[in-house]
């Protein structure tokens, strides 16, 4: 995994105060590859939080928080959430294929 | 950079979103109706609805872009503050010293925000739909934002003679932030 112990912990921590403490986040795409350089940070997130209102707010604000500190990487986020209707595959790819943080 | 250049590159930031943020409300004017927006909604406007939702996403984002990239920047070098080759976030934490933004953080939510709208997530029609919700209340804050910085910039100390056209008098003042239920139980009314 391409990503240093203070990124992961920024991350994780940013995911928790923005979703909510039971949030669990997993890397995935090609900063699981240690063979590849550079390329987007993608995350998928699952959070319990019901309200789709707060979960967009939640999303900007833990962007927002990862930049700050990470400085401007390229950063796609995924998010699953209860309320959610569709599931594409990727959501079971990048739980399988991915690392949690 | 001289004085005057620095006010003339300043003005004519301000004169580009004022026309952005003239159309901005008129797009939000035209789907009123619609506010707050749910996955049903969203997933039903009519052509000429998607069009006025165009209009909404690609003002919202050139406002954000050139504020940002314009007219922010544009203070600072009015104000002869030595930002000009520094990285955007010294830029934006110098801004909020200053108080021509809120927060650092609230700027980074607002252009992620607008980051959002470079890509389409048609499987997540509940998001789109509060997304679109949020981006309308954000958009308010670009005109407050705006508008507090003008007047600042029309006082004391800086006593700017004229940035240009005055902003649209008519906001969407019907947008009350948190009616897309995102403050649901804490919002008594």
């Amino acid at each position: 995994m391409r990503l240093t112990p203070r990124q992961i912990e920024i991350i994780r921590q940013a995911a928790q105060v923005a979703f909510g403490p039971a949030t669990q986040v997993w890397l995935f795409g090609s900063r699981v590859d240690d063979s590849k350089r550079g390329g987007d940070i993608d995350l998928f997130i699952e959070t319990d939080e019901p309200d789709v209102a707060k979960i967009v707010r939640a999303e900007m604000a833990f962007l927002a928080t990862i930049k700050m500190q990470l400085g401007d990487q390229k950063i796609d986020v995924l998010v699953n959430y209860p309320a959610r209707t569709a599931h594409p595959p990727i959501f079971e790819i990048a739980r399988q294929t991915g690392v949690r943080l | 950079m001289n004085s005057t250049s620095a006010e003339l590159r300043l003005q004519d930031a301000w004169r580009e979103c004022e026309r952005h943020v003239h159309h901005l409300f008129y797009a939000m004017a035209a789907l009123k109706p619609l506010w707050p927006f749910t996955a049903d909604k969203y997933g039903a406007l009519t052509d000429e609805q998607v069009q006025d939702m165009d209009q909404f996403i690609l003002r919202f984002t050139k406002l954000q872009d050139t504020m940002g990239e314009r007219f922010l920047p544009a203070i600072l070098q009015y104000l002869q503050e030595p930002y000009d080759t520094r990285p955007m976030l010294d830029k934006l934490n110098r801004l909020e010293k200053l108080g021509f933004i809120e927060s650092v953080e609230k700027w980074q939510q607002i252009r992620s925000i607008r980051n959002r709208f470079a890509h389409d997530y048609p499987d997540d029609p509940e998001k789109n739909a509060a997304h679109i919700n949020l981006a309308f209340e954000t958009a308010l804050d670009l005109y407050q934002t705006l508008a507090a910085a003008a007047s600042r910039l029309a006082a004391d100390p800086y006593s700017l003679a004229a940035l240009g056209n005055p902003l649209p008098q008519s906001t969407p003042d019907w947008i009350r932030p948190g009616e897309d239920g995102s403050r649901k139980g804490n919002n008594p009314k």
